[in-house]
């Protein structure tokens, strides 16, 4: 590189440098994010809130050297010295009550001031330096509220109330910083502090005529004041106690157990220097006593007695080694875990309809009393397991699928309002579609409907054995197999694999089982006729005088209650059979003070549910519940796997409430909902209490 | 082409060849003393270790000091390797401690640990030597110019670390600057560096650039014959 280069780069980058740009200064201006004033003509009191945001971190430190002012824009501010422009600084100590700056955000201060005024001043400004020497400045008008003397809370800029800890062993005394602005429970981030003094504690028990007199009288402010305790405290007697902020505890120790529910008290509103400003009298209330209520119920559920049925075409009619399909009969029987061995029970062929018709019935008659008598005391419900194996016969003639379905359907309609043991459905393993039969809940034909395209989609319905109901196809299906070679393929897509690939579709160890609901002198028919009722020997709710119960529906998430049912253990106390919404009523609001006992049981419409399980070599075990039982009135509750549990726990789901259930109490978060009553809802929550400190 | 820059400075006179690398002119000037044909060449070092003091213009109302350890290596002809290890600690003014107490604040980058990798090339050098008996000095230098990146790393990054600072926290920074360097006999070295910085990314308001002045005091380990 030439020198004459060198140089000339290295002259460029001094000038370069001689040209660098001062850094220009950031301007970070606070503002005023709330200044309010409020005048208590009760307490010959102003109070000023203020708070000032936007600044920089180190000047939003109290040992920052700002400063803030307050001018009365002519009216001096009492125990303040104004300057010549009007402005005061602004001398904590010189408030009626304690105060203080506060860092309360980032970038944030906040402060307060209280003097004493016979009438409001109306004008105030607040200023804030940015340095107590300088001129830098933000300056606020602060509009000013204010609150005339009066009986109602109003009047009043501090409301006392009473809380007790989780036991109502000790009680702890609250205030209510009823300015609005700044809100109740932000107060004591602007710096006052105001000492009260709390004396004549009295239990008492307020009945809920006085309350809700409070309530109404109050306007929603429902316990401010608590006139119904004026007359209800007595001075010089009871724990006479000064706390300063937001609350305190008193002394006392009480008797959980006592039989007063209540306190009423008188609290004064102390200066600085410990004169009283005002007084009005307060109250307190009981939290409500919650307790655990235990309830188990195991759902009388028992495996069903099964009875296979095996129909098929006569090999013997003309045409009937074509119409019927021994292979496809043996994969039948398998996947029903019927015995290969085990014979035709019946067959029948075109012409021979009305003997055939009669004949069926007289099978169905006969397996269900032989079985009936088989089975002796096991008192197990009976379920008809049903083949039917054709081929290409469908198409033809379809009055035998008519015959068959409306006989097993009348059996079954006998059969099902009678107490257990008796028949409460079938399945029928068809060979062919049937979609025009009429099987009604209690009966899952499979497969249900022509496959339109000729194939064996297993995720077309006619290869899902699912139920019909009333609103048509159900998409959720009981045996909804998703697998190659699925287990329930019609006989055209049986043949087609075992011809084509040489494959059965024998998967390892098919299991159907089938459970009923146990029908017994405790079973009652719905109104509807179609629901039914199964009361849960022994299992029954026992209220106290005043307990009351929720039934937590919020934690209920298996949905245990949409099955089930109350009822009045007595039936003079009230009507039949209660929905849950019903009884959630007549728990928590009960005619007279006491709901009584209420047997717990259990809805259903069609009684039976099946599982089917089977496992293939390669995807391991694959486990379908079949949840036929239940109304079938929505897929919702087709497909509701409730009924798989054999216990059901109802003992997280329940809130009872023994004592002050009609009381307001604390939320999760610690929160004294003041308004909200315990029985107002049927939301079970877990209330924090406060606790004293040690 | 051959030029001189005669620098007179008393007791010393400083005799620079251009260009560099020749070493033809370093030879004349040898042969131009009487005595004491000590002939020392950075080149030949394996590497030098640096101790250094600096001070850091950012052309706003903080101050900045930086002290680094640094290790500098020749890779042949005028080329030079270098990695560098900062501590630089900012502090408040007079001037921004009044800003302070407004509600004014200005763009700097507050205390720091700043490390550095590059590379620099031998524009210029040359021997000198005294004049006076006995002699003080019998020294070679170069001037470089000097490439880098900088990598700076905060630990904690405060909204406000001094009062006025509006905080400026840059990841990645180009160095560039120029170095004399002076080397004794018997490895001590002598170094004055001058650095401009810009930053990779940007902020508002940017700080744009700086510049930084850092005395060196070096010691060269010799390399294989």
């Amino acid at each position: 590189m030439r020198l004459g280069l060198k140089i000339a780069l290295l002259i460029a980058a001094l000038l370069g440098l001689s040209a660098c740009p001062k850094i220009p200064l950031r301007e970070n201006r606070a503002t005023f994010d709330l200044a309010s004033s409020h005048w208590f003509e009760l307490e010959k009191t102003q109070y000023v809130f203020f708070s000032i945001s936007g600044l920089r971190t180190a000047q939003a430190k109290l040992t920052w050297p700002f400063a803030f002012e307050i001018s009365g824009m002519g009216t001096p501010i009492p125990g303040l010295q104004a300057k010549a422009d009007g402005f005061a600084a602004l001398d904590l100590t010189k408030g009626v009550y304690q105060h203080h700056f506060v860092e309360c955000g980032d970038g944030r201060i906040c402060g307060s001031f209280s003097f004493h005024a016979n009438s409001p001043i109306q004008q105030i400004l607040v200023r804030f330096r940015y340095d107590a020497k300088s001129e830098m400045q933000e300056v606020a008008s602060v509009p000013v509220a204010t609150h005339p003397a009066g009986q109602g809370p109003d009047s009043q800029s501090a409301l006392v109330y009473g809380v007790y800890n989780h036991d109502n062993s000790r009680l702890q005394m609250r205030v209510h910083d009823n300015f609005g602005t700044p809100d109740a429970d932000q107060v004591l981030q602007y710096g006052m502090n105001r000492n009260f003094t709390v004396s004549g504690i009295q239990s008492v028990s307020l009945t809920t005529t006085d309350e809700v007199s409070s309530i109404q009288q109050n306007n929603g402010y429902y316990i401010f004041p608590a006139a119904i305790c004026g007359s209800r405290v007595k001075s010089g007697k009871g724990e006479t106690f000064t706390f300063g902020g937001h609350d305190g505890w008193t002394k006392t120790n009480y008797d959980p157990n006592e039989a007063p529910n209540d306190a009423c008290f008188q609290a004064a509103l102390l200066d600085q220097t410990g004169n009283v400003i005002t007084s009005a009298p307060g109250m307190a209330r009981k939290n409500p006593v919650l307790a655990g209520e235990p309830l188990t119920v195991q759902p009388p559920v028992k495996q069903t007695i099964d009875i296979p049925i095996i129909v098929s075409y006569c090999p013997d009619a003309p045409d009937g080694d074509t119409l019927t399909n021994p292979d496809f009969m043996r994969y039948q029987k398998f996947i029903l875990g019927v015995p290969d061995k085990t014979p035709t029970d019946i067959c029948f062929q075109t012409g021979q309809e009305s003997q055939f018709r009669s004949a069926f019935a007289g099978l169905l008659d006969r397996k269900l009393n032989a079985a009936k008598t088989q089975s002796g005391s096991l008192n197990r419900d009976f379920f008809f397991r049903v083949i039917i194996n054709t081929h290409n016969f469908y198409k033809k003639v379809r009055q035998f699928h008519q015959i068959m379905s409306g006989a097993i359907r009348a059996k079954i309609s006998n059969e099902i309002v009678q107490q257990s043991p008796r028949l409460v459905g079938a399945f029928v393993y068809d060979s062919e579609p049937a979609p025009d039969v009429d099987i009604g809940g209690n009966v899952v034909w499979c497969p249900r409907d022509p496959d339109p395209n000729g194939t064996s989609d297993p995720s077309s319905p006619q290869i899902n054995c699912t139920p019909m109901n009333a609103a048509g196809k159900v998409t959720l299906g009981p045996f909804n197999f998703r697998i190659p070679m699925g287990p329930f393929p019609t006989v055209d897509a049986f043949l087609k694999n075992f011809n084509e690939v040489g494959d059965r579709g024998e998967m390892n160890d098919p299991q159907l089982t089938v459970n009923a609901v146990h029908s017994g002198s405790s079973t009652i028919t719905g109104g509807n006729g179609n629901s039914f009722y199964t009361f849960f020997d022994g299992q029954r709710l026992d209220f106290s005088p005043n307990e009351r119960l929720k039934l937590c529906t919020d934690r209920d998430t298996d949905g245990l209650f949409n099955n089930m049912v109350f009822q009045y253990s007595d039936s003079s106390n009230g009507p039949g059979v209660m929905s849950l919404t019903d009884a959630q009523s007549a728990m928590l609001y009960p005619k007279g003070d006491t709901v009584g006992s209420m047997l717990v049981g259990l809805q259903w419409t069609n009684p039976f549910i099946g599982t089917f399980s089977y496992s293939i070599p390669v995807k391991g075990s694959v486990f379908t519940v079949i949840p036929i039982s239940i109304t079938g009135k929505t897929t919702q509750k087709l497909g509701d796997p409730v009924w798989s549990k054999p216990v059901w726990n109802l003992t997280p789901l329940m809130q009872k409430c023994v004592r002050n259930c009609e009381h307001p109490g604390f939320d999760e978060s610690g929160v004294y909902q003041l308004t909200k009553f315990w029985n107002s809802d049927n939301v079970c929550t877990t209330p924090k209490t406060p606790e004293p400190g040690p | 082409m051959k030029y001189f820059i005669l620098l007179l400075f008393t007791p010393y006179c400083f005799a620079i060849e251009l260009p560099s690398p020749s070493r033809t002119l370093v030879e004349e000037v040898v042969a131009q003393t009487p005595s004491d044909p000590h002939r020392y060449d950075w080149r030949n070092d394996s590497f030098s270790l640096e101790l250094g003091v600096g001070a850091i213009s950012e052309f706003n109302s903080f101050r900045s000091d930086s002290y680094q350890l640094g290790v500098m290596a020749p890779v042949g002809g005028g080329w030079i390797m270098r990695g560098t290890a900062r501590r630089v600690n900012t502090f408040g003014t007079g001037s921004s401690s009044q800003m302070a107490l407004t509600p004014y604040s200005q763009s700097a980058q507050p205390s720091r640990y700043e490390f550095v990798g590059g590379v620099g090339f031998a524009l210029l050098d040359g021997r000198s030597q005294t004049v006076l008996s006995p002699r003080l000095t019998d020294v070679n230098h170069a001037l470089y110019v000097l490439a880098g990146a900088q990598y700076n790393y905060f630990t904690s990054k405060p909204d406000e670390p001094i009062p006025a600072m509006h905080p400026v926290y840059y990841n990645w920074v180009l160095e560039t600057g120029l170095r004399w360097q002076i080397f004794f006999p018997h490895s001590l070295g002598f170094g004055f560096e001058w650095d401009y910085s810009v930053p990779f990314s940007h902020a508002e308001p940017d700080l744009g650039s700086w510049q930084r002045f850092t005395g060196i005091l070096s010691w060269s380990f010799a390399g294989s014959p």
